[in-house]
């Protein structure tokens, strides 16, 4: 053994150590401060950070979080905070934090000094699935096509020309078609009636049958060569009678077909005008439009900041297929070699908080107005498809004076679709003022001093169902002071004796489709009011619509049917009179025929009693 | 001018009063550690081999050096064979999952391909690399010097300037 070179090595471990002892600390907080304002995008600081190698714990007394629409406040304030990390994942480079404990949180403390990190941070809005996005988009959708209640605008004439392009109406387009339709259906007809044919056919039949020379004929044996030719003929004009009879029910089908879509014409038009009304915002007042209309925005902007919030964990927790999907096939990086991966009996995700313990208060300073937090917070990790768990948290959140909050939330990340659920239970709590849809009807805002709120949130991958209801007692409304009209009045009048107020607001959907259901007790009683005044003005505004669409689709109607009626009449003309001649013909060859058959009949006859009586006088 | 320090210590190592074994140990733990692509727990106990023990340190740190640039040429050789241990050797697929799965495993990194053909390929060169050495050692103290100094060539490229460099390096400690 070289007792000099243990030497060598002991005085450089003691010295590196002792170095690492010292400076730990510090490179630590820097290291912290650093990783936190990339995720913070504002400055963070952390006051006397402290890890023990011993105990794998770390603690710092203060962490300051700035907030970075706000630099000079802070987003949040811890007091102490305290951690132990798992030492065994470390050879794994996983960083598994056991419990972490963070005592007196806030939030909207001020700093002492600006908080903005001066490079731009490039961090776009959370809505890492387009979740919030698509259902911000449809529900506005829905929110505008909600139907006006302007008075005055209703009475005004409407400009229907710059609403709809009437050439461009389903009607209009489709008396066009008939119109092509009538004219190439007279074309045709015409061209497969060519009523000379006939009468040459007819008059060749006339010839036969005088050619026969019936009248002159004695005996029965040219008789009976007559009646074979004249059977010939029959069969003949039998067969020009079928012709021109299908061809006439044809033709009587063929504008029978046209004046039943005629007559569907109608129909479309009937739809244009709805459509017609449907963009001048001409709908009849539904009663669950009255929430939608009162509550409907400020619904939304709670919905959406829900949404936002779970887009905002979805980013931050990814799902498996995301985690797994950024995965690149490993390639073989030449002289670097390439590392090949065993079954691992240990799930250690990059990095975990087994639990959080916190505990927090808003608006620092005066405890009055302030809000003490308490939750706990368990399995934040960053790939939770490996550690096969989900997130789960539960906030209590009380304010002096009995207000109680409790939000339950399961963050559920495992497998490719994610599954993310919350509740929240808000007990006593003082809405405040809620500003309201504007309006010249409609209250501008109401005040609730107290008031209970139960949520649900249910968000699968795509899908969102979300269930609010609200139930807020001693209610006012603050409207409008210049509304005077009638509506405002009765809305006042309605609304001003409301003391309670219970809304359900219940958003589904999925994709693109997400729809907004809204009823409240004031639906029922201001709606009935309101809807009787409304549907009077709103009657004469579509009834401006439907008579000028109706004048306008009109003209076109009344050309096609008279088209119609006159190639009809023209073609049924012509074929009736071919179809009379033809008739004709054949009543007068099947009656030749007859008599012919009644000669030969007679003759016959005759034979048979000259027979007969020379038979007798022989045997006589 | 350390490397030229290594140099001359190697060089008197040969003629020196350390045994043929020291040196030709101190070469081949030396040339182990070079083969090997990065700081590994295995590489840093090898390291230590040399410090505590009884071995020359100026062979180890030459031959680190000489195998290491050598490595440069050989590694995807190494590639090749530590891809085909660690899985084309199905038998020892169970004591490479047990090993992976030990704490101290990731410092080894030997489920790297690199670094494992390194390893193994170093621990088998080992005997050829210390036997070699030894036999040069014990060749050169016995007559390879004199010899080698007689002849007419190494006579005529002892006048050279190149050569007395090489004895101002060789001498550069003392002689």
């Amino acid at each position: 053994m070289r007792k000099k070179g243990i030497i060598y090595i002991l005085v450089i471990l003691l010295l590196w150590a002792a170095f690492a002892y010292l400076l730990r600390d510090s490179m630590l907080e820097g290291l912290v401060e650093k990783s936190l304002q990339v995720v913070a995008g504002a400055r963070v600081e952390v006051d006397n950070f402290h890890f023990s190698l011993l105990n794998m714990e770390c603690s710092w007394s203060r962490l300051q979080i700035a907030n970075k629409n706000n630099p000079w406040y802070n987003i949040i304030e811890t007091g102490r905070t305290s951690f132990d990390v798992e030492t065994r994942p470390l050879f794994w480079r996983k960083i598994i934090i056991r419990e972490m404990a963070v005592e007196n949180a806030m939030s909207g403390t001020k700093r002492t000094t600006d908080g903005r990190i001066r490079k731009p941070s490039d961090e776009k809005k959370a809505d890492g699935d387009g979740l919030v996005t698509r259902a911000k988009q449809a529900l506005e959708e829905q929110l505008g096509e909600l139907p006006v209640f302007d008075l005055k605008g209703l009475s005004k004439k409407i400009n229907v020309d710059s609403l709809v392009d009437i050439d461009k109406l389903a009607s209009v387009q489709g008396y066009e078609q008939l119109k092509v339709n009538a004219d190439s259906s007279l074309d045709y007809w015409k061209s497969e009636l060519q009523p000379d044919v006939y009468e040459k056919r007819v008059s060749e039949l006339e010839q036969k049958v005088k050619s026969l020379k019936i009248d002159g004929v004695k005996d029965l044996t040219t008789l009976t060569n007559s009646l074979k030719n004249l059977n010939d003929i029959y069969t003949e004009v039998t067969s020009l009678k079928k012709e021109v009879n299908t061809k006439y029910s044809s033709v009587k089908t063929t504008y029978d077909t046209l004046q039943t879509q005629l007559k569907n014409m109608r129909q479309r038009l009937n739809q244009d005008i709805e459509q017609a009304q449907k963009l001048a915002k001409l709908q009849s007042i539904d009663i669950k439009d009255v929430s939608m209309l009162l509550f409907g925005e400020p619904a939304v902007a709670q919905f959406e900041k829900i949404m936002e919030y779970v887009s905002l964990a979805r980013k931050y927790l990814p799902t498996a297929q995301k985690v797994t999907g950024k995965k690149k096939e490993e390639k073989t990086p030449r002289y670097r070699g390439q590392d090949i991966h065993f079954p691992f009996r240990y799930r250690y995700p990059e990095f975990l908080i087994k639990k959080i313990k916190f505990s927090a208060a808003t608006a620092a300073g005066d405890t009055s107005k302030a809000y003490f937090l308490a939750g706990n917070l368990n399995g934040l990790t960053s790939q939770p498809a490996v550690f096969n768990n989900p997130t789960r948290f539960d906030v209590g959140v009380e304010k002096i004076g009995g207000r109680q909050y409790s939000i339950l939330g399961v963050l559920d990340h495992i497998t490719d679709e994610a599954r993310d659920s919350l509740w929240l239970n808000a007990n006593n709590v003082a809405l405040g003022k809620i500003k309201l849809k504007e309006s010249k009807y409609f209250p501008k805002s109401v005040t609730a001093n107290e008031g209970d709120i139960v949520l649900s949130g249910f968000f699968i991958d795509n899908a969102v169902k979300m269930n609010a209801d609200l139930d807020a007692s001693s209610v006012k409304f603050a409207f409008n002071e210049n509304a005077n009209d009638q509506v405002s009045r009765i809305v006042k009048d309605v609304l001003s004796g409301l003391t309670t107020l219970n809304v359900n607001a219940k958003l589904t959907g999925k994709t693109k489709d997400y729809n907004l259901a809204m009823k409240s007790n004031v639906d029922g009683v201001l709606g009935t009011r309101i809807k009787g005044i409304l549907d009077k003005n709103l009657q004469d505004a579509r009834q401006q619509v439907d008579s000028y669409i109706r004048n306008q689709v009109d003209e076109k109607r009344a050309d096609v049917e008279n088209l119609i009626e006159k190639n009809k009449q023209t073609v049924m003309t012509e074929f009736e009179n071919a179809r009379e001649k033809v008739l004709e013909k054949y009543d007068e060859i099947e009656k030749k025929k007859k008599e012919l058959e009644q000669r030969i009949e007679e003759e016959k006859e005759k034979l048979k009693n000259k027979g007969v009586d020379a038979l007798k006088n022989l045997l006589n | 001018m350390l490397w030229l320090k290594f140099l001359s210590k190697f060089v008197k190592a040969f003629r020196s009063g350390e045994k043929p074994w020291q040196i030709a140990a101190g070469f081949g733990v030396g040339f182990i550690i070079g083969l090997l692509p990065t700081l590994t727990l295995q590489g840093v106990l090898l390291f230590c081999l040399l410090i505590f023990f009884n071995i020359n340190m100026a062979a180890g740190t030459m031959a680190w050096i000489l195998s290491n640039m050598l490595a440069y040429f050989l590694d995807p050789i190494f590639h090749d064979i530590g891809f085909y241990i660690l899985t084309g050797i199905p038998a020892l697929k169970g004591i490479w999952t047990s090993l992976y799965n030990l704490p101290l495993a990731p410092l080894t990194r030997f489920n790297n391909t690199v670094v494992m053909g390194s390893f193994v390929s170093g621990l088998i060169l080992f005997f050829p690399v210390f036997w070699g050495m030894k036999k040069l050692v014990v060749a050169y103290r016995e007559d390879l010097e004199k010899r080698i100094n007689k002849l007419k060539i190494v006579q005529f490229i002892k006048g050279s300037k190149v050569v007395q460099l090489y004895f101002n390096i060789r001498d550069f400690g003392g002689k």
